[in-house]
């Protein structure tokens, strides 16, 4: 059954639609990620509501290949001007920028591109290989498993997010609050809507996600006095860019490594390519033989950061395809695009909907071959894009904010909304409350209602169903664990621990 | 301002949120009440505990307890009129329609933030304008509202 959905996913993404929207995602990607200042998961809420009149299949497919994309385009401005383009670039930038300087530019990027193909690809194999095992496993999963899910995606989203675990939290519960307003699904009661009808079929997921990171994203453009100083270190790239047999097999352990470090860091809700990039440089650094090379600009550092970054979107797209909690904003994003189709995130995406997810899948995978491709095409062109100013930047955002959110249901009242999640995103990010938990809670909002209340009608309303049950209890368990391991408790704990074991050691 | 002081009034707005939705679920039936109200003791509980927690850090570093929130760097006058233009385009779009309201923003707002030359603010302009009719309305066949246009 699986081969046959896995085989119905590949006859779905060879279309010449598909093919020509994932070349065209994966372009756009890398023109984004080129522009310091501009995030994946930006242009893939800004471009959401563009799909709503392409099949979901489509859609989905074109906005995959952009965050693969992306996660290549921000090494160009990581290498080319010291900034990277995405935060999961700011580990390319210590041997990328020095090879440039040195005359490497057109290697450190090749280098970059082919480092991202392979470890996109590893990721990509993994995604289709692991999400079908765990999604079958997930098939088992009643209400009460899936109410257990939904709070460990939550908690650990929000234990792992920057910053505080507090901040992270209430960040994710405020979005599941906000996910409650509208008509309940369970009784038919409209829910904190204050008699206005715009609120009755809830609050817009797409709208919510691009008032979040769009609008913030432009205020930050502008919000210096100065405007950021960005000096090229060449205008234009003269030496080749895809390294020769010789240099690839001197990479290419580094690459593996840092492919599966990926994956492994993607898997985990909250952690994304900003942190698989550093994880992937510095175990590179610690195996190497030259150790203090590293940082003056050698292919091994860009390899590694580069190879890393790309393997956490396949890595990310497993928990959100299989269990349908999202590994990263970007990903969470993704599935904002397929709720807008009315496909609900939960284990019945690999079932119910498995032509949409398997076509999904194998955009992945492909859109690593129309990245290797367009990235030596668009690589050089794309050198002035970096140039282009944020002043001009923040306000085109905004147009297309505005449009975007106007367009979902030609209502005023949607672009009011999105204005108003801009503004609430903003004032988080300047309090360091990070603005990921809260979309996913929006999106496990209405699972988390749906499956509380199941799991309470089987249970003739006891709360001991969720630790009678063992995968619940389990999940719970880790839930609990997670958020415990970030207080000051946990750090206490490990501290008299340590103290106390140390001693006994040395006595 | 004081550095606690953004953090006292987010919470004061998420609370009140939380009051106010909790009022609004007395006339709910229990199966609709249960999810949120679980919610709302959630958010009471987790703003208490982030000011809590930005007092502790206060005092693990009290150098920056009466320190500005903002970086010297970044201009509140830029924000301010910046936000303004967006909530005066967001306010005049259905009205006036997307044909004028997105010229008349994008040339005020490009000309506040002296980001080019005027030639270059009304190419672009007129320039992005069209693309983004090109887009929805001639390919994707979404709307845009026309105001005075329609």
């Amino acid at each position: 059954m699986i081969f046959d959905a896995v085989l119905t996913g590949l006859t779905g993404v060879m279309s010449p639609l598909n093919l020509l929207l994932i070349a065209g995602g994966t372009a756009i990607g890398i023109f984004v990620g080129a522009m310091p200042g501009l995030s994946a998961t930006m242009a893939i809420a800004l471009l959401l509501p563009l799909t709503f009149p392409l099949p979901p299949a489509t859609g989905l497919s074109m906005l995959a290949s952009l965050y693969m994309g992306a996660m290549y385009g921000g090494s160009i401005a990581a290498i080319l001007l010291r900034t990277p383009g995405t935060p999961a670039a700011a580990a390319t930038v210590l041997d990328g920028y020095p090879m440039a300087r040195n005359g490497q530019a057109g290697k450190a990027l090749g280098v970059s591109l082919v480092a991202s193909f392979i470890g996109g690809l590893i990721s990509s194999i993994g995604l289709l290989t692991v999400a079908p095992l765990l999604g079958k496993i997930a098939l088992e999963f009643g209400p009460v498993e899936l109410f257990a899910v939904a709070v460990l995606g939550l908690t650990i989203i929000a234990s792992l997010s920057r910053g505080s675990t507090i901040l992270g939290l209430l960040s994710g519960v405020l979005g599941t609050l906000f996910a409650m307003v509208g008509m309940d699904n369970i009784t038919g009661v409209p829910r904190f809507t204050f008699g206005n009808i715009n609120l009755f079929s809830g609050i817009s997921f797409v709208v919510a996600l691009i008032g979040l990171f769009s609008i913030p994203q432009a205020i930050r453009l502008i919000e210096r006095k100065e405007d950021a100083k960005r000096e090229l270190v060449v205008n234009r790239i003269t030496d080749k860019m895809l390294p020769t047999w010789k240099e690839f097999k001197a990479l290419a352990v580094t690459i593996v490594r840092s492919s599966f470090i990926g994956l492994v860091v993607g898997l985990i809700p909250g952690t994304g390519g900003d942190t698989a990039c550093w994880f992937g440089y510095n175990e590179a650094k610690r195996f190497s033989k030259h150790k203090e090379k590293f940082g003056t600009g050698i292919p091994e550092g860009v390899a590694a950061a580069e190879a890393a970054n790309n393997a956490v979107v396949g890595g990310a797209l497993i928990p959100t395809i299989s269990l349908g909690i999202p590994g990263s904003s970007s990903t969470a994003v993704l599935m904002g695009g397929l709720m807008v189709h009315g496909i609900m995130p939960g284990p019945s995406l690999m079932s119910e909907y498995a032509d949409v997810t398997y076509t999904l899948i194998w955009a992945v995978v492909l859109s690593n071959f129309a990245m290797l491709f367009l990235g030596l095409l668009l690589t050089r062109m794309s050198i002035s894009v970096t140039r282009v100013k944020d002043k001009i930047m923040a306000p085109l955002i905004i147009v297309l904010c505005v449009i975007g959110s106007f367009s979902i249901n030609n209502n005023i009242f949607d672009v009011i909304l999105m204005f108003g999640f801009g503004i609430l995103g903003y004032a988080m990010d300047k309090l360091k409350i990070p603005t990921a938990p809260m979309v996913v809670g929006l999106i496990l909002g209405d699972m988390f209602n749906v499956t509380l209340h199941q799991s309470l009608l089987i249970s003739h309303g006891s709360w001991a169903v969720f630790a009678k049950n063992p995968i619940s209890a389990t999940l719970l368990a880790i839930a609990f664990l997670s958020l415990l391991q970030s207080t000051p408790l946990f750090s206490w704990v490990r501290k008299y621990g340590f103290a106390k074991n140390g001693r006994s050691s040395n006595e | 301002m004081n550095r606690l002081a953004p953090y006292l009034l987010f919470a004061g707005a998420v609370d009140s949120l939380a009051v106010v939705f909790y009022v609004n679920t007395l006339k709910m039936p229990k199966a609709a009440y249960q999810m949120p109200r679980i919610l709302i003791t959630l958010v009471l509980l987790l703003s208490v505990l982030m000011i809590a927690e930005q007092l502790l850090q206060m005092r693990k570093t009290p150098s920056a307890e009466n320190g500005n929130t903002l970086p010297a760097e970044i201009s509140p006058i830029r924000i301010g009129v910046f936000v303004s233009l967006i909530l005066a385009y967001v306010l005049t779009i259905v009205p006036l329609g997307y044909f004028i309201a997105t010229p008349v923003f994008l040339i005020g707002t490009l000309l506040f933030l002296r980001s080019t030359k005027l030639p270059w603010i009304l190419a672009i302009t007129v320039g992005f304008t069209g693309f983004v009719y090109l887009l929805f309305v001639l390919f994707l066949h979404m709307p845009v509202p026309m105001g005075l246009l329609g």
